[in-house]
């Protein structure tokens, strides 16, 4: 009995072992099959809505993508060797990846999305000189830059109770530069996403009355050179007709710098630490400007406008005072570190 | 002199010889007041220095071909000037007159009264037919005229030739101050203003027309022309009728007189004023006066030569003789009254001489004579006999010196005023020019300081070197300028040359570019010209630049700073030299 029972008994766990390996597998395969099935069925999906998407828009012309890739579990779909064509400007982009994307079922709010643009490259070329064409710095492929090539990423948060936007830009252009943008504002309303999405002029003017009335809470850019700064002053030395490499005229332009500030000393803490952050970055390469800009109140983008303009026509003002009260209030912006400009070599 | 019975033989032997060379007699004792080739005439003042006296002693010697024979006394109106200038207290003088070989032809005296006309008390008169030493000179061309002599058609003339006013336009009569009217020409005979006597007048005044055979016609067909109509046609016929009638003509033309009398009527707007016993009634200067030839077809000769018409145009009346007449009290009333009773109408009585003739050649040629008044009457009443105002004259004469003393003073002031605005433009212009050499010094410093010391432009300073111009392209706008226009085009700039490849020698300096079309050395600077393209090479956008001509440069400063020295100072040869 005993060893019936313990023959018997052995056996048992080692069916239910099985039976439970052979469920578990089944289970498995099934959820396997299942993920690939319902894998399939996700990316069907978004593939159906992508085209409909680009066909609604009469974009299927321009926009043509070789694979897509949607993650049931990342929520993000890629598109895989996209090819952009809108005439006189084509080029490639290695995948788009689109994630984090969460829009309110109820209200249509588009509360977070993330896109990522990994190798792109947009060739420039020299186009026909126009009346209009005046530009204060060179063309692209005056400086030896014949395409844009690099990722771009965007992340974008919104809550709709609280009114908080908060957007992050970055960007990463190998052997030229690269950058972060972010921007955090307040007491934004935005429309769903559908309207935002409509081309009516009417209601993107009442989009942007609604914006102007949120507050900015920060704003900060970030760019590190990465070799654009000696291809511009290897252009410049070139145009001026110097004869010296990129390294050379940025010591040059220095010497010429300092025989300025010398002249004119700066007036102000603020002027004298942008003259040190304009000597330490023409003469280094490779460094990274930062400029952030935080206010300690909530400001309107209907006061800030305003104040904008008043500094960019401020050198205009009546009597020239203009200047110097611009002066003065950046050097006071900057005294309480609500304007920070950095410069890490 | 010669008349001297006591001259001993060696005087008269001295004297014949004087005589022979009479300017060297004169230069020797008399002292030389006016000479004029034209006229062939000298005139001398007798006594050396001391000749000019209250009244003085003058010798005019004259060659036989003189315009001045026989009428030499015209010529001390025109030269009253002179006599002002060079002797003013002379009021008399006794005119001898010589001829080429040193007989005395005349003498005569004139008078600063008259006008430096001959006065009455010493009457001109021949000498040669008084002289017995004169017998065997050559008498004058013509006898002289006198101021009796009676005009046979056409009143004589007392005016200067033609010749005379060229040859000394600039001489004009002086008027005479005195207020009593000179006797020669109180004895003048005045003409109507007619055309005869115009045309006359006109060929009195320039006799080489005379020459001409259709002045001979005008002239000959003033009062009728059948005769003339019926000749022309036959060129023997109007031959014997010129040859008949050409001396009348000349005779006439050479007796013509210069004075004149018209009238003209006017009715005037009267005002008197009161305060001033002032009588207005405005002023009368004659428009230009035109007379035409009575046969028309002569109007307008084919040829361009003296056509049937003569214009005269008079002087302006003197400031003084203003539109307003003094005439106080019952004076005023009775003038007043007469002009009311004619309706203002006045008749003006005009007295005039002749004072010149010019040509006018515009529409075919036409005479243009100029008259100046010398007595000017203006009467009212119903048979024009009230005598309103009466300007003889002396009235002008007075008016004119004044007017002239005043236009003098103008000159003076406006002589003053020009030369202190020449002296203050002289001052402005050396400023300026001042102001110009500082600027360009200026100029050159600046020149020298942008190719020199820190502020050297190395592509700059190598196209100066290359051909003097200073300009360079920039080489990297060169492939994309070449693509926008879709063309090659030339460009200039400075390269250093880098290793060759089968393109052509890819430039150390700068990097993105080729040079193509020359021999070039490897690791050295030019300045090259030539024609710049675009192309893409491995996928980049080069420029390349076909040489035509390339300057080696010994380093990246093609330029020394003695070079550029040498070139400021080549722009600008005033350049006093850098500043430090």
């Amino acid at each position: 009995m005993k060893q019936e029972n313990s023959h018997t008994a052995a056996p048992a766990p080692k069916k239910t072992t099985k039976i439970a390996l052979i469920a578990g597998g089944v289970g498995a395969v099934v959820l396997i099959a299942g993920y690939f099935v319902v894998q399939s069925q996700v990316t069907d999906s978004a593939r159906t809505d992508i085209d409909n998407f680009l066909r609604n828009n009469n974009m299927d012309r321009y926009v043509q993508y070789r694979d897509i890739d949607a993650s049931l579990f990342g929520q993000s779909v890629t598109l895989h060797n996209v090819r952009l064509d809108f005439g006189e400007t084509q080029g490639t982009i290695e995948a788009i990846n689109v994630s984090n994307y969460d829009v309110d079922e109820r209200s249509g709010h588009l509360n977070s999305i993330d896109i990522l643009l990994e190798g792109t490259d947009f060739p420039i070329n020299p186009g026909r000189a126009s009346f209009f064409q005046r530009r204060s710095a060179p063309p692209p492929y005056l400086i030896g830059v014949d395409a844009v090539r690099g990722d771009f990423g965007m992340e974008y948060e919104y809550d709709n109770v609280s009114g908080t936007l908060d957007a992050d830009v970055n960007f990463s252009l190998p052997d030229l530069m690269e950058g972060e943008f972010n921007i955090g504002i307040g007491n934004l309303h935005l429309p769903p996403i559908d309207r935002l999405a409509s081309r009516k002029f009417a209601k993107m003017s009442s989009v942007l009355r609604d914006a102007s009335t949120a507050d900015l809470k920060a704003i900060s850019l970030s760019l590190t050179d990465l070799g654009l700064e000696n291809k511009v002053a290897e252009y410049f030395s070139v145009k001026e007709g110097m004869a010296l490499d990129a390294e050379a005229y940025r010591d040059h332009i220095v010497e010429v710098l300092e025989k300025n500030i010398e002249k004119t000393p700066p007036g102000t803490p603020f002027e004298e630490h942008l003259a040190d952050i304009a000597k330490s970055a023409t003469g280094s390469s490779g460094g990274t400007l930062s400029v952030s800009y935080e206010p300690e109140y909530p400001t309107t983008f209907e006061d800030m406008g305003a104040a904008a303009f008043g500094l960019m026509f401020g050198g205009l003002g009546a009597l020239g005072n203009g200047f110097y009260q611009n002066s003065e209030i950046l050097n006071d912006l900057y005294d309480r570190d609500v304007l920070k400009i950095e410069f890490d070599s | 002199m010669l008349k001297r019975p006591s001259l001993s033989a060696v005087s008269l032997l001295f004297a014949a010889t004087m005589l022979t060379s009479p300017f060297g007699l004169h230069a020797a004792e008399s002292k030389q007041i006016a000479r004029s080739s034209n006229l062939g005439i000298e005139l001398f003042g007798v006594g050396g220095d001391d000749w000019c006296k209250a009244d003085s002693q003058l010798t005019l010697t004259r060659t036989n071909d003189s315009p001045l024979v026989g009428t030499e006394e015209k010529l001390f109106p025109k030269i009253a000037k002179i006599f002002n200038t060079e002797c003013p207290q002379m009021e008399t003088a006794q005119v001898v007159v010589n001829d080429a070989s040193g007989a005395t032809t005349r003498d005569f005296r004139i008078s600063k009264k008259a006008g430096w006309n001959i006065v009455e008390d010493a009457p001109a008169k021949t000498a040669q037919a008084e002289t017995p030493s004169n017998t065997s000179q050559e008498p004058p061309a013509q006898p002289a005229p006198t101021q009796t002599q009676e005009a046979p058609q056409p009143p004589k003339k007392q005016e200067p030739t033609l010749a005379q006013k060229q040859a000394e336009p600039e001489q004009k009569t002086a008027p005479a101050p005195a207020p009593a009217p000179a006797p020669a020409v109180a004895r003048e005979k005045y003409v109507s203003l007619s055309k005869d006597n115009l045309f006359w007048l006109a060929a009195h005044e320039a006799p080489e027309l005379l020459e001409d055979n259709r002045v001979i016609d005008q002239l000959a067909t003033l009062k009728s022309c059948d005769r003339f109509l019926s000749v022309r046609s036959n060129e023997f016929a109007l031959r014997d009728w010129r040859q008949e009638v050409k001396p009348t003509v000349v005779k006439n033309a050479n007796a013509a007189s210069d004075l004149f009398e018209f009238s003209f009527n006017f009715r005037v707007k009267r005002n008197y004023d009161f305060e001033t016993s002032m009588l207005d009634i405005g002023s009368f200067t004659p428009k230009t006066q035109e007379y035409r030839a009575k046969c028309g077809y002569h109007d307008t000769f084919r040829d361009n030569t003296f056509g049937g018409r003569v214009d005269v145009s008079f002087e302006g009346l003197p400031d003084s003789f203003n539109r307003k007449i003094y005439l106080p009290d019952e004076l005023g009333r009775a003038a007043v009254d007469r002009l009311e009773a004619t309706d203002n109408k006045v008749r003006i009585t005009y007295r005039a001489r002749l004072k010149g003739i010019g040509v006018s050649n515009d529409w075919g040629k036409r005479y243009e004579l100029k008259a100046e008044f010398i007595d000017v009457k203006i009467h009212t009443g119903k048979q024009f006999d009230y005598l309103l105002v009466h300007h003889d004259a002396d009235k002008f004469s007075a008016a004119r010196e004044q007017h002239k003393i005043a236009r003098e003073a103008a000159a003076e002031e406006q002589r003053k005023i020009e030369q202190e605005r020449l002296a203050a433009q002289s001052a402005r212009e050396e400023k300026l020019r001042r102001l110009q050499i500082e600027q360009e010094n200026a100029r050159a410093q600046e020149l020298y300081e942008s190719l020199a010391g820190d502020n050297a432009v190395p592509a700059k300073l190598a196209a100066l070197y290359h051909d003097g111009n200073p300009a360079f392209n920039n080489p990297y706008d060169v492939a994309a300028k070449a693509i926008s226009v879709g063309q090659k085009f030339p460009v200039r700039a400075f390269v250093r040359a880098g290793s060759r490849d089968s393109i052509g020698y890819r430039a150390e300096w700068p990097s993105r570019l080729y040079l193509t079309g020359a021999d070039l050395e490897e690791g050295e600077w030019y300045f090259v010209s030539g024609m710049g393209d675009g192309q893409k090479i491995d996928n980049t956008l080069l420029s390349i630049i076909t040489v035509d001509e390339a300057t080696k440069c010994d380093d990246r400063l093609c330029m020394s700073e003695d070079d550029v020295i040498d070139y400021v100072r080549s722009q600008y040869p005033q350049w006093t030299g850098k500043e430090e």
